[in-house]
């Protein structure tokens, strides 16, 4: 079972570590591979499928093979829970959906529960074999996971409450929903992201499917040519030009980024049980499409 | 202009930004240069739950109170820090603005224990209820506020507005009257229903009743900050924007600054984190590496060109990304424009950020 053989993908992470960028890889990896994919864009802005040049709306865009698009957010997905419910409000909806979603903001977890409802909704509507949701940063896709579970709790009659067991259910089977978590080998964004599993563990019914440790620098050298390299920048060249001069300080900049980052990697990993998978995607320079190379380096990872 | 030139004039800093760029760093790092050069004491405060401003500053932060933040070595003024728990910041607000029976209601609804938590922008208002007290103390020459990373910075100019319209809302009036029961017209009762079925009717009470206890002491509470938030974007406040040189980042910033431009505001300076260092902005080292990387005229020797050429084609890839954040820098809508490098460790501890501080100080 790779990542990718679930009906549901969350992707969440830390402000600024490319989360948007690999939840459009991993769609785009999955309608490559002939799974007919949603892509969902719930962090309130165009996100995620903003990278396949069109601005989302709040109705699926199909936007190539096997692969369309959509953005949500709880205002939304609120009025059409209510029309859903209730049926056709009449001249008194508009209204009323207004008023309620004045309470919804107010009461705890139920924004967050139509957010969750509407993503789960389309993973068990049996119109997609996948969908990837570019998700709310750490601390409010916790609050998200675990609405169902405290909505259940606070408001245990009532529908919304009613509606929480699929989701629970849902949400808490690892074949069937996954979360990804992206991350940088940063200290900051590696403490970030252990603290959030278990948090994960702890607060939500949901699963961790892999962890995405992005913008990764490559180990340049194997052992022994390093060793060399280390003794060429401890003693350079006498009379070399200042551009040479540059290089060698460069190159030596290069060096220490990476060996930072496989410390850090280390330490995420030492945290991880054996069965996580850590996927590993380089830092690119300039290039075309970020997503089309995000997809290349995760197919390459999944050895797919 | 530089940051010195621009901070000095003033009494507030807010330091807004994307989740992920740096925000509390350059916050902090910004407060320990003004200890250092400004007279009078110097806080910072910061809404961010993460708890990173007080572990760099290697201090202890418990509830809402300021601690001062020992420097090795000492400042010329104190510098002072402050992270906020909305949870004791709204208490506060609602203790001053209710009277001690109404207080004690709200504080045991239980729709109102969890608001800090979930509502809209509850941390902005409670972070504006808390500077309101702040100011108003009369002990700080300068504060710089951290402001919650969100998808825009105006949110938190906006948060006294949106509470207004929250609580304030014709709707809400007319739907939950003075005694609890339910006035208006069928739109209000279709309302009742709808909200008994979805919500239950227990918890439906709760919301009701909240509504009417807050309605009591919002007014005042959205005066008060009202008056912060017209201070944050007053003359006497700097607005420094924070961002990453990446593309995306920096179109996020674009967006904030044409609805600032809207209200007639403008960035003071904009402060870009974590672009390539020096070394990778000079072309001939660009022009060397590239020769090493395809070991083409390399100026080294043989042997040195094979080891040094996957470093090369590294530094080559960087040189590159290096000129493309130059265009991003030189296309930033505002006039002062400070670069930190990004740095193998990012700074960590108080000297980190000192050395941060003092560089970002005269820059601009």
């Amino acid at each position: 079972m790779t990542i990718l053989d679930r009906r549901l993908l969350i992707v969440g992470g830390k402000g600024g570590t490319g989360k948007s960028s690999v939840a459009a890889a991993l769609a785009d990896l999955a309608a490559f591979r002939g799974k007919s994919t949603l892509l969902i864009s719930a962090d309130g802005s165009p996100g995620a499928a903003g990278f396949f040049g069109v601005e989302p709306e709040h109705e699926a865009i199909e936007v190539k093979r096997n692969l369309s698009v959509v953005q949500i957010d709880s205002s939304d997905s609120l009025s059409e829970f209510v029309a859903l419910q209730l049926g056709p409000l009449g001249a008194v909806g508009k209204p009323v959906a207004n008023a309620f979603s004045f309470v919804a903001e107010a009461a705890p977890g139920v924004s967050e529960l139509l957010l969750v409802g509407k993503y789960a909704h389309e993973a068990r509507s049996g119109d997609w074999d996948l969908v990837v949701v570019d998700a709310a940063s750490s601390g409010h896709l916790l609050g998200e996971l675990s609405a169902p579970k405290n909505v259940g709790e606070i408001a245990p009659v009532g529908r919304l409450a009613r509606e929480t067991g699929w989701m629970i259910a849902l949400l808490a089977d690892p074949e069937l929903t996954g979360v990804v978590n992206v991350t940088l080998a940063e200290e900051v964004p590696v403490s970030e992201t252990i603290e959030f599993i278990d948090r994960l563990h702890s607060e939500t019914p949901a699963h961790l499917a892999a962890v995405v440790v992005n913008r990764t620098r490559p180990q340049l050298y194997a052992r022994t040519k390093r060793a060399q390299l280390d003794e060429l920048l401890a003693d350079p060249p006498k009379r070399l030009s200042a551009g040479s001069r540059g290089v060698l300080e460069a190159v030596q900049v290069g060096l220490d980024r990476a060996d930072v980052a496989s410390q850090i990697d280390a330490r995420l990993r030492a945290e991880l049980t054996d069965a996580t998978p850590v996927l590993h995607v380089p830092e690119f320079g300039v290039v075309d499409s970020i997503p089309a190379a995000v997809r290349e380096a995760i197919a390459d990872e999944l050895s797919l | 202009m530089t940051l010195r030139q621009i901070i000095e004039g003033r009494s507030l800093v807010v330091v807004a930004g994307s989740g992920g760029v740096g925000k509390t760093t350059v916050s902090a790092a910004l407060g320990l240069a003004a200890a250092h050069h400004l007279d009078g004491d110097v806080l910072v405060l910061t809404i961010d739950p993460a708890r990173r401003l007080a572990n760099a500053l290697g201090i202890d932060i418990d509830g809402n109170e300021a601690v001062q933040v020992p420097v090795p070595g000492g400042t010329h003024s104190n510098l002072y820090a402050a992270m906020l728990d909305p949870g004791p910041a709204w208490d506060a607000m609602v203790e001053r603005a209710a009277s001690p029976e109404i207080a004690e209601r709200i504080m045991a609804n239980s729709v109102y224990r969890r608001i800090a938590d979930t509502f809209v922008h509850g941390n902005d208002y409670a972070a504006l209820g808390w500077l309101d007290e702040a100011i108003a103390s009369d002990r700080y020459r300068l504060i710089i506020v951290d402001t919650p990373p969100s998808q825009n910075a105006l949110d938190f100019f906006d948060a006294p507005n949106r509470v207004s319209e929250f609580f304030g809302s014709s709707l809400l009036g007319w739907l939950t009257g003075g005694d609890g029961t339910f006035v208006g017209g069928a739109a209000a009762k279709t309302f009742a229903t709808v909200a008994d079925k979805l919500l239950g009717a227990e918890f439906f009470a709760d919301v009701v009743e909240f509504f009417q206890l807050m309605n009591s002491v919002v007014p005042e509470m959205v005066e008060r900050t009202s008056a912060v938030a017209a201070d944050l974007a007053g003359d006497d406040a700097a607005f420094v924007a924070v961002t990453s040189p990446a593309t995306d980042v920096v179109a996020r910033l674009e967006r904030l600054a044409d609805a600032l431009a809207q209200r007639e505001l403008t960035f003071d300076a904009v402060v870009v984190n974590g672009v390539e260092p020096d070394v990778f902005w000079e072309p001939k080292v660009l022009d060397v590496a590239t020769r090493v990387a395809a070991d083409t005229k390399s100026p080294l020797t043989n042997n040195q060109t094979v080891l040094v050429a996957p470093g090369a084609e590294y530094v080559r890839e960087r040189c590159e990304v290096a000129q493309a954040q130059r265009q991003v820098i030189d296309s930033l809508p505002a006039d002062t424009v400070a670069t930190v490098p990004r740095l193998v460790h990012s700074p960590t501890d108080i000297d980190g950020l000192r050395r941060l501080g003092e560089q970002l100080w005269d820059e601009g």
